[in-house]
């Protein structure tokens, strides 16, 4: 690799190339290689580490996979396979073990036969690990011999030679990723744990485990992908009982399929191509959608189940659906150097072949659960016509018909079914806290919770108020409510059933975002509290205004009823305009499971996959300021940042 | 044989500005949609809509190259270096957040307040890339 960034001013001439090896080019720009230098990027380490081990259980001479790590983040990763040759490379008169580890693109994988159908990155695998670690260690067990070779930061410490005689064979790798390149040089016990579980299923005969100091998991199965697919969908309720099976093969292409519908409302499907794991689908995935789209609309037309020139739209299909996918080929062709999408046509091609086939098939031997799938899909379809009524109703057309109120009361008694289990924020105990935890009213006083769903943030001032009254519009929250707060009205915020001056204090949350012409609830708020009363509100806003459009357009794929994106600046303008005084914030980051967020009702399975888009394809300046995680395995993880805001009338 | 006419003062320049506004828009349109027909598993018509997305962006690119031309004459001042680039833009981007504003303002007036929000949030965005371009041409003066 070379570099060209002559000094300004200075001399550009022969003299000024610089001509990096191999090893200090993948120090140099890490992120080329490995995705990043955040966590991604060393859980990209380990995995090249697991998927080198995993190579040879594919190929069927390796059945165990042990992976480690202890207190200081050195990571073991062993198998029992044949072991890295030993003796010297022809060409390069070198040991081979040391070459695999010290230079770019060589490999077993690069010649016909070695490991016909292998993940890893090409060949760069160990040497990218090797150079990015500040400890860098491989043994190998072979001929009755054990070898050893260490390295620091890519350069050679100790050469690698023969250390004593051996009763197995196998490769070990020990390694610690280089403080000096990632931000956090440790990867995610769980997400190592994640992908150990996934090879279990996806390789017949292949025992994986995974220790932390007295902490050791264990995963061998003989279910296959359709046990794979009954660990997905755990306790949802399903649609049918067992996964159905797909397989086929069509030229090169192997493909191997369990898919399994439930009442959830998103979707959950894994893709693995030559088992490595494909988080942005691809060409597979797409050929997948594609299947399952035709099958149902095939059979709900046969089944007179809808009208024939009425298509099941391929979003609705896919509701509810768990689904775990393998493709085997040769020589994928995938979009950037961490395998993120597979690029191949023939796959999709082969995939949309084989599971069609397949679906078709069961379908036609299992009626009364088919139409119960189909049914699945037109509950979406009309999921989906509500929800975008909502986003249209929520737009009030005069000052006067400010909302369109049922369109509130469907929503949220629908979702107070699941309340507490549909988003993390809502039971958080550290974000409630600093509710109640604002309070500096009298322990006789009296406070309004305002749209209080299930009245976990007025009961946050239990202990410190005399009484609790709640305030909803929906029936199933005040039925939900009167279970925490000493009384519960059904009402209006726009329309407060309070006289003035009723309430020593009012609290609400995380409510003002949906509510068109925020001032107006609040000057309704500000009437009924008494002087010198006190107003406390939470409110998630944006980390700046560099964020601000990004997470406009999450909040409102997610949600409909969103229809201002509140900043602090708005917030505050907004209580002073109410005639609020003396505001003081508390702010609290809460990190928010984003696949469990969407996981709703009022979410279109369209606008889910448009919202994970947004995440995977965040704008670099919007990552800079708003932290949030994406897992090897796609989960994704968000880090919101709330105001809680504590305000008084005057006395 | 007619006087030739400038560039800058021409018809063709104003369609040369209407062209790329076309360009850009039916780019972003034909990639989005591409996305859903992904989504929805219409994998023919999503490969379809991605290369027509591509050939637009191509288009784009094109259209704003020759009116680049046009814009150096009318502003007396060449295009085409970073400095230049980054000060073009940074000066559309306090225009822009002005017109952001009158629009959420209309949005809202008419009752769209998620549009109106929108507005907002855009113009905010437009004040902080216009100072994030600003510092950068202060940095590359220093």
């Amino acid at each position: 690799m070379s570099d060209t960034v002559p000094e300004r001013g200075g001399r550009y001439d022969a003299g000024s190339i610089v001509v990096l090896a191999g090893l200090q080019a993948v120090r140099m720009r890490p992120a080329m290689y490995v995705g990043s230098t955040g966590a991604e990027g060393v859980m990209q380490l380990v995995v090249e580490v697991l998927q080198n081990a995993l190579d040879e259980a594919l190929v069927g001479h390796a059945s165990r996979l042990d992976a480690s790590v202890d207190d200081e983040g050195c990571w073991v990763i062993a198998d029992n396979g044949r072991g890295i040759p030993l003796g010297n490379h022809p060409a390069l008169g070198r040991p081979v073990a040391e070459v695999v580890v010290t230079e770019l693109h060589a490999g077993g994988k690069f010649r016909e036969g070695a490991y016909r159908l292998a993940g890893g990155l090409h060949g760069v695998g160990l040497t990218c690990v090797n150079a990015l670690s500040s400890r860098f260690e491989l043994e190998v067990r072979r001929d009755g011999e054990r070898w050893l070779g260490r390295w620091a930061q890519g350069e050679r410490v100790e050469a690698f030679h023969r250390v004593s005689a051996a009763d197995d064979t196998g490769t070990t790798v020990r390694f610690v990723p280089d403080a000096a390149i990632f931000a956090t040089a440790r990867a995610d016990f769980h997400e190592v744990e994640a992908w150990l579980r996934a090879q279990s299923w996806l390789t017949s005969g292949l025992t994986c485990s995974l220790a932390r100091g007295a902490e050791r998991v264990q995963f061998s199965s003989d279910e296959g992908l359709a046990g794979f697919a009954r660990w997905l969908a755990g306790a949802e309720e399903r649609v049918h009982p067992e996964p159905i099976a797909a397989a086929g093969t069509a030229g090169d292409v192997q493909v191997d399929a369990a898919l399994l519908w439930t009442r959830a409302f998103a979707e959950d499907v894994q893709c693995f191509v030559n088992h490595v794991h494909t988080p942005l689908g691809g060409a597979h995935t797409d050929g997948l959608r594609a299947a399952v789209g035709h099958a149902l609309t095939r059979y709900a037309r046969e089944a007179r189940l809808i009208d024939q020139n009425e298509p099941l739209q391929g979003g609705d299909t896919m509701e509810g659906l768990v689904a775990v996918l393998s493709v085997r080929m040769r020589d994928p062709r995938f979009e950037g150097q961490t395998k993120t999408r597979l690029l191949d046509p023939v796959a999709g091609a082969a995939v949309e072949r084989a599971v069609g086939a397949a679906l078709s098939a069961w379908m036609r031997e299992h009626p009364a659960e088919s139409a119960a799938i189909v049914g699945r899909a037109i509950e979406a379809g009309r999921a989906r016509v509500a929800s975008r009524r909502a986003s249209e109703r929520a737009r009030y057309e005069r000052v006067e018909h400010l909302v369109d109120k049922e369109i509130y009361r469907q929503q949220f008694g629908i979702r107070s079914k699941n309340w507490h289990a549909s988003a993390d924020w809502i039971t958080n105990a550290g974000l409630l806290g600093l509710h109640g935890g604002s309070s500096q009213l009298g322990p006789d006083s009296v406070i309004l919770d305002v749209c209080c769903g299930s009245g976990v943030v007025g009961n946050s001032f239990r202990g410190k108020v005399g009484k609790i009254i709640g305030l909803d519009l929906t029936p199933e929250m005040v039925a939900l409510s009167r279970t925490r707060l000493d009384e519960v009205v059904q009402g209006d915020v726009y329309d407060i059933p309070f006289a003035d001056a009723s309430f020593d204090g009012v609290c609400n949350r995380e409510v003002l975002h949906l509510l068109p012409q925020p001032e107006r609830p609040l000057a309704e708020i500000f009437r009924v509290i008494k002087p010198g009363g006190q107003f406390v509100v939470g409110q998630w806003v944006p980390f700046s205004a560099i964020d601000g459009p990004w997470m406009f357009q999450v909040v409102k794929k997610k949600q409909p009823l969103f229809v201002n994106n509140l900043y602090d600046e708005d917030m505050r303008a907004l209580l002073a305009g109410a005639g609020f005084v003396n505001v003081t914030t508390q702010e609290f980051l809460q990190w928010e499971d984003i696949d469990n967020w969407i996981d709703t009702w009022e979410t279109p399975q369209l606008h889910r996959h448009q919202i994970r888009d947004l995440y995977h394809q965040c704008p670099a300046e919007v990552r800079a300021v708003h932290p949030f995680e994406i897992s090897a395995t796609g989960a994704i993880r968000d880090c919101w940042r709330w105001v809680i805001y504590s305000a008084f009338k005057h006395g | 044989m007619a006087d030739r006419i400038k560039l800058d003062e021409s018809l063709t320049r104003e369609s040369l500005e209407a062209a790329l506004r076309d360009e850009a828009v039916a780019a972003v349109e034909a990639t989005w949609f591409a996305r859903i027909a992904e989504i929805e598993g219409e994998t023919g018509a999503a490969r379809a809509l991605r290369e027509i997305a591509e050939q637009h962006q191509l288009n784009a690119k094109t259209t704003l190259d020759l009116l680049l031309r046009a814009r150096e004459a009318l502003t007396g001042r060449r295009a085409g270096t970073t400095a230049e680039n980054a000060a073009a833009l940074a000066s559309f981007y306090e225009n822009d957040a002005e017109a952001q504003a009158a629009r959420a303002a209309t949005a809202r007036r008419e009752g769209f307040a998620d549009i109106g929000s929108w507005f907002e949030s855009m113009g905010r965005l437009r004040a902080a890339h216009a100072g994030r371009l600003a510092a950068l041409n202060q940095d590359g003066e220093s």
